[in-house]
């Protein structure tokens, strides 16, 4: 059985009045043939590798091989508390999202929540969230399987790989992913939950693919900020009882369609977009010309 | 893992920042090492394509490195797996070299130099953290690691195929895929074989006695140790 659907969830947790994240629990322990602890405990380990993930991504001071990134999350925490705008919680989110991604450019260990280069959104939007709340670590956990019907509902109608459907489908599935867990966590339910998911995603819809020098960096690591910002405010919307007029199944299909209309160019082959500015381009001769420079010729020995 | 789990979405842990770049090239490593049995002292690392140009802004070379340790895929020290090997005295060159067309673009090729036990892999990583092993000592191959595989390379006797799959027979396993494949004039051939369980302890040691046996290795699932469960 491949998941395609929200409804059927929606229904259950409905009817059995129980919230998005529990629905998801039970849903694995049916296919994974194990109980409850082993299910929470093996969630447990995901989230530890997320958190040492945005711990130490706050703290990367040194840019990357290429130059491009580095440095960017702990110069925002460094200026929230004298000139930020937005204010505390968004500057918070942002820097967590935009660490991790960092950390993983700097060969950090990670974990692909869908994908590696969107592997800041949900971590960030979650332990932003837990905070915020003081949530305890089952309901931390809750929030995590939350967001797995959403990505599931995507990889399997769409997808979740930016060769594939463009960006959209990697950050824009992290973020309606973490949308879903951002509200499991602050207590709304299921339907608000997958309503969140569905704002983000449509606020999404189109984002292409278009990698610098095909690194993840540029654009990868600053979007995974500014996404799990976005995140916030879907759940937000969704909690006030905004609803999307398109419900989420249907965004899934418009993601799907729209990544199949995407040329090429902006499926991370970076052939197009930002790759193929001057900037872009020169980075990309720059660090090609650098990297082969560096080696000898097998043929030189 | 099956395709509704949670697990596939959130995971797996991987150390960044690319799967077919970092975390493939970890598993050629890894996979060089486990072929030559222990940890090896010089070793050249030929980069192709893709990666003779992209190694530096994926750490291909520390990912490499990592798996010559026989780091996995999600051990955090692979960032500093260069200087590891240095404190072991693992000499480990990089060169790039142009394989021809028959190769993916993102290939690598590994040569353990040791007189006594030469290694050489040449293999792709296809995207997703995935592998091909395309070439084990100069025999073609084919081998993906979603299987335990056996790779035997022995004299091309009459029967041996059969002895082998009779020891395998003795241990109950299932065979999955079987490829012989000799070199006419040498009459040496390179047997891979993919089962379906773990392989026992003993395996290893019976096959090793068969007639005109040179080189018994067990290549375990690519993902070992990954498990959630």
């Amino acid at each position: 059985m491949t998941i395609r659907s929200v409804e059927p969830f929606i229904l259950q947790a409905e009817t059995e009045g129980k919230s998005l994240g529990e629905i998801m629990i039970e849903h694995e322990m049916e296919i994974q043939e194990v109980g409850r602890e082993e299910i929470m405990s093996a969630m447990g380990k995901i989230w530890k590798v997320m958190v040492s993930s945005i711990n130490n991504g706050v703290k990367i001071e040194q840019r990357s091989p290429s130059g491009m990134s580095g440095g960017d999350a702990a110069k925002l925490l460094k200026n929230r508390k004298s000139k930020s705008i937005t204010g505390s919680t968004i500057i918070k989110v942002v820097s967590r999202a935009i660490g991790v991604g960092e950390f993983n450019s700097s060969m950090g260990t990670i974990v692909a929540s869908p994908t590696a280069g969107s592997s800041g959104v949900v971590p960030a939007v979650v332990y932003t969230v837990a905070e915020k709340f003081k949530a305890s670590e089952e309901t931390i956990v809750k929030g995590l399987f939350a967001s797995s019907l959403i990505g599931l509902v995507c990889d399997a109608v769409a997808s979740t790989s930016g060769s594939e459907h463009g960006c959209q489908a990697e950050i824009g599935v992290s973020a309606a992913m973490a949308a879903a867990a951002a509200v499991e966590i602050a207590g709304g339910t299921c339907k608000q939950a997958v309503n969140a998911a569905a704002l983000m995603l449509k606020n999404s819809l189109g984002l292409a693919c278009d990698p610098i020098a095909g690194l993840v960096e540029v654009p990868c690591i600053k979007r995974n900020g500014v996404m799990a910002a976005s995140a916030l405010v879907s759940a937000d919307m969704s909690l006030a009882g905004i609803e999307s007029v398109v419900p989420f199944d249907d965004v899934v299909i418009a993601m799907d369609e729209i990544g199949r209309m995407m040329p090429c160019e902006i499926k991370e082959t970076s052939e197009g977009g930002l790759a193929n500015t001057k900037t872009g381009r020169g980075y990309k001769n720059w660090l090609r010309s650098s990297g082969a420079n560096q080696l000898k010729d097998a043929s030189e020995d | 893992m099956g395709d509704d789990s949670a697990f596939r979405i959130l995971g797996p842990i991987m150390t960044g920042p690319s799967s077919s770049h970092t975390a493939g090239a970890v598993r050629i490593g890894r996979t060089a090492r486990l072929l030559y049995g222990k940890e090896p002292k010089k070793v050249t690392v030929y980069f192709h394509g893709s990666f003779a140009e992209t190694w530096k802004g994926h750490g291909s070379d520390k990912a490499v490195i990592g798996g010559l340790l026989g780091f996995k895929t999600f051990d955090e020290r692979i960032k500093i797996a260069d200087q590891l090997a240095k404190k072991a005295e693992v000499d480990i060159q990089f060169r790039r070299i142009r394989l021809g067309a028959g190769y993916h673009p993102n290939s690598i090729k590994i040569v353990i130099e040791d007189p006594e036990q030469p290694t050489e892999i040449i293999a792709e990583s296809v995207g997703g953290g995935d592998i091909v092993i395309r070439k084990i000592l100069g025999f073609p191959t084919e081998i993906t690691g979603n299987e335990v595989t056996l790779i035997l390379r022995h004299k091309d006797f009459v029967g041996t195929l059969s002895k082998i799959t009779g020891v395998i027979s003795e241990f109950n396993l299932n065979i999955v895929s079987l490829s012989s494949k000799d070199i006419p004039r040498e009459e040496i051939a390179m047997t891979t074989i993919e089962i379906e369980e773990k392989a026992p302890a003993e395996l290893e040691a019976k096959l090793s006695k068969i007639k005109g046996m040179d080189l018994v290795r067990i290549l375990p699932k690519l993902t070992e140790g990954e498990e959630m469960f």
